[in-house]
């Protein structure tokens, strides 16, 4: 394949390789991985720790916060708290103002204002004891944000706002519709609102993730707890599914119901990150819970009382782990050729 | 996110700096264009192959103990040992295929395992035992070039080294054994251009370099474990102080290859206020040591470092809030202050290096060219 070096963009493997190849001495290595980028100059050592002050400081504060709330909750006069947290949080506002909100220090500080409103939002429930379930604060706290979250373009906010979500809906199947996680086809339709829920969310993701949006782009970790979570979601039932196999099938369709989402979902998600957005963790999370599962379903399937079913699961988990890696290793390697191609 | 620099580009440059020979060009696109052929495996597969071979390892384990082939410590380790030799012989035969790779790693854990246990009940001796292992895993690590198993083979010498003392209640010793592991993590990573240029080490320093960041990590993890009568009375002060001195080192160095004397009023700055923290977290040794991995992380430009980095800093320093024996008002007023310390701080640190926007670089850059 012919390179052509004026249009070629430099990668740290080059570099390591010119090095390995003896082109390039220990020192002269270093020297340019310092001029490429790959390692940080004066300026990007500035930057650095620009923003780790700002997140520490930032979040030791406001867990500073947080407590001293939770620790003088009986002591304070009700005036006090409010008008403390009130003041703060309009004190706040107006530093995201003057900051702006792209700008990383105001997108901090908005996020302070997001979790202060919830401390806010506690001491109103505990003060007028308004005898609101606590699902009910996290989903105000969770559609009082919305606007901020929306406009802040900002990853840790958006994932304060799920986490909300998913929290509300979690306390609202325990404390309203009465079910707890074992409870049978009710947590199992807890699991499948979870999965549909993050899913939603993982769906619109992609798609602004296609758009080339930038802040989607760089919340990269992001996208991948949303997509955990729906993965989550359904592999939990799926593995009680695969357990029951065949035992529970009248009682509790619904684990079946979600085991066969699962499978719909591992497929798509499978065919997508393979072909659309061409990335490996997210096809070696789904592989590795499919290597679970099936695990779990031959281990029921055969008797574990004979000997020879532990070397059988042995082997087999040394095959699936090795056809796994194997083809993760070989579309990483052609998607490395088109871009080598592209390039 | 750096600029995209092209091949062409850095080759003039490098020939212009003396760094590669103008003559050479044809041979380093050739080098390029193989290097393009190949497929660096990424941590999360790594680690998929570790789990994989665990997983692997504890259902044989389970298998050979149902079939009753082993009945005494003895045959044990004999087995143990057989595998362990025979695994490294076949690891060295010319067969490129996963599957084979993968059991004979699972093969060799067992062996691994047999011999360990065989070892501590056939001599009836801890201290034996983990002797033995420390010096099985030096030896691995030197012959059975596998990655997974060069960096498993650092967390098990080390805790074999924690047992050693333990067994023979030289309890302290395990600050000197975080103190070296720190010291050759620093070694390890910032001394990885060197390793690359180097045959030896050119395999052994990535998966060793994980190997020694985890162990330090999971032997700091002892230090916020509640109370328990199988931890020893230790006093982490040594362990913090050390890994301080480790740290301002570190400091020292990345402030000199940035052209900043430590001994300037920056760098001494710098270097004062990381001594804050090692003087108040005095009990808490993980900060530190997750610090000196953030700090290594981001000069490497390593994200998997900085991310181990960032998930122990979360981790330690809410054990360290969790463990603080003062009251809830005390708790909340020392986050506060060290929030409000932290962020000015940062106010401080922007007056003495001002950030440079990316219109000053540009124009700073274009200046220096025309000079």
């Amino acid at each position: 394949m012919p390179l052509e070096p004026s249009k070629t963009p430099i990668r740290r493997e080059h570099l390591y390789a010119l090095a390995e190849a003896n082109y390039l001495t220990a020192a002269a290595l270093e020297y340019t991985l310092k001029f490429v980028g790959f390692i940080p100059d004066k300026n990007g050592w500035r930057r650095f720790l620009d923003y780790i002050l700002l997140l520490l400081g930032a979040t030791l504060l406001l867990s500073g916060i947080v407590f001293f709330f939770a620790y003088n909750w009986a002591d304070m006069e009700h005036l006090i708290k409010f008008a403390t947290l009130e003041v703060a949080i309009f004190l706040l506002i107006i530093a995201v103002v003057w900051q702006g909100v792209k700008n990383l220090t105001g997108q901090v500080i908005l996020l302070a204002v997001a979790v202060l409103l919830g401390v806010l939002l506690a001491v109103y429930g505990q003060t007028y004891q308004t005898g609101a379930d606590a699902f009910g604060l996290f989903l105000i706290w969770a559609i009082l944000i919305m606007p901020w979250v929306f406009i802040s373009c900002f990853a840790p906010l958006w994932l304060l706002l799920l986490v909300l979500l998913n929290l509300s809906l979690i306390l609202y199947w325990n404390q309203v519709v009465g079910a707890n996680l074992y409870d049978g086809n009710n947590s199992f339709l807890l699991f499948a609102l979870l999965a549909m829920f993050n899913g939603f969310i993982l769906v619109i993701w992609e798609y602004a993730y296609q758009q080339n949006i930038a802040w989607i782009r760089n919340g990269y970790w992001l996208g991948f707890i949303i997509f955990a979570g729906t993965l989550m979601a359904l592999f939990m039932p799926a593995i009680v599914a695969v357990i029951d196999f065949g035992d529970h099938w009248k009682n509790q369709p619904m684990q079946y119901i979600l085991l066969a989402t699962y499978l719909i979902f591992i497929a798509i998600t499978l065919w997508y990150y393979h072909f659309q957005r061409q990335d490996l963790l997210f096809l070696a999370s789904n592989l590795l819970s499919l290597i679970v599962i099936f695990t779990i379903f031959i281990a029921h399937l055969i008797p574990l009382e004979e000997e020879i079913t532990w070397l059988i699961l042995a082997i087999l988990v040394i095959a699936q782990v090795s056809f796994v890696t194997k083809w993760l290793l070989a579309i990483a390697k052609i998607w490395q050729q088109e871009e080598n191609n592209y390039a | 996110m750096p600029e995209s620099i092209m091949l062409k580009t850095l080759i003039e440059k490098l020939v212009a700096k003396n760094l590669l020979q103008n003559n050479q060009q044809d041979k380093i696109i050739q080098t390029i264009i193989s290097k393009q052929q190949q497929v660096k495996t990424p941590w999360f597969i790594n680690l998929l192959i570790g789990c994989g071979a665990w997983l692997a390892t504890i259902l044989l384990l389970v298998f050979l103990f149902a079939v009753e082939l082993i009945d005494s410590p003895t045959e044990g380790l004999a087995m143990g040992v057989i595998f362990i030799i025979g695994t490294i012989a076949l690891q060295h035969t010319k067969i490129n295929n996963i599957f084979y790779e993968q059991f004979i790693l699972a093969i060799h854990l067992v062996g691994q395992v047999l011999f360990i246990v065989g070892m501590v009940n056939d001599t009836n001796s801890l201290t034996m035992g983990a002797m033995a292992t420390c010096c099985l895993e030096i030896v691995v690590i030197v012959v059975y070039p596998n990655y997974v198993l060069r960096f498993f083979a650092v967390l098990i010498a080390t805790l074999s080294i924690l047992i050693l003392f333990y067994d023979i209640g030289f309890y302290q010793g395990v600050h000197i054994l975080v103190i070296l592991m720190a010291t050759t993590t620093i070694w390890i990573w910032l001394a990885e251009s060197n390793h690359i240029t180097n045959k030896i080490m050119l395999n052994l320093y990535e998966p060793l370099g994980y190997g020694f960041i985890t162990a330090l990590q999971l032997i700091l993890l002892i230090s916020i474990l509640p109370y328990n009568d199988f931890i020893p009375p230790l006093t982490w002060m040594y362990s913090t102080f050390g890994l301080g001195v480790v740290l301002l080192a570190l400091e020292v160095h990345i402030l000199s290859i940035n052209q900043v004397s430590p001994s300037s009023s920056k760098g001494i700055a710098i270097l004062l206020a990381s001594l804050l923290p090692i003087i108040l977290l005095y009990n808490s040794p993980g900060i530190i040591a997750a610090i000196i991995v953030l700090l290594l992380g981001f000069q490497r430009g390593n994200r998997v470092l900085m991310g181990l980095g960032v998930v122990c800093l979360i981790l330690f320093f809410i054990a360290f809030y969790y463990y603080l024996n003062i009251s809830l008002l005390m708790k909340s007023i020392s986050l506060i202050s060290a929030g409000i310390i932290l962020l000015v701080f940062r106010f401080v640190f922007l007056s003495i290096f001002p950030l440079q926007t990316e219109a000053k670089l540009i124009i700073t850059k274009k200046l220096k060219k025309k000079i």
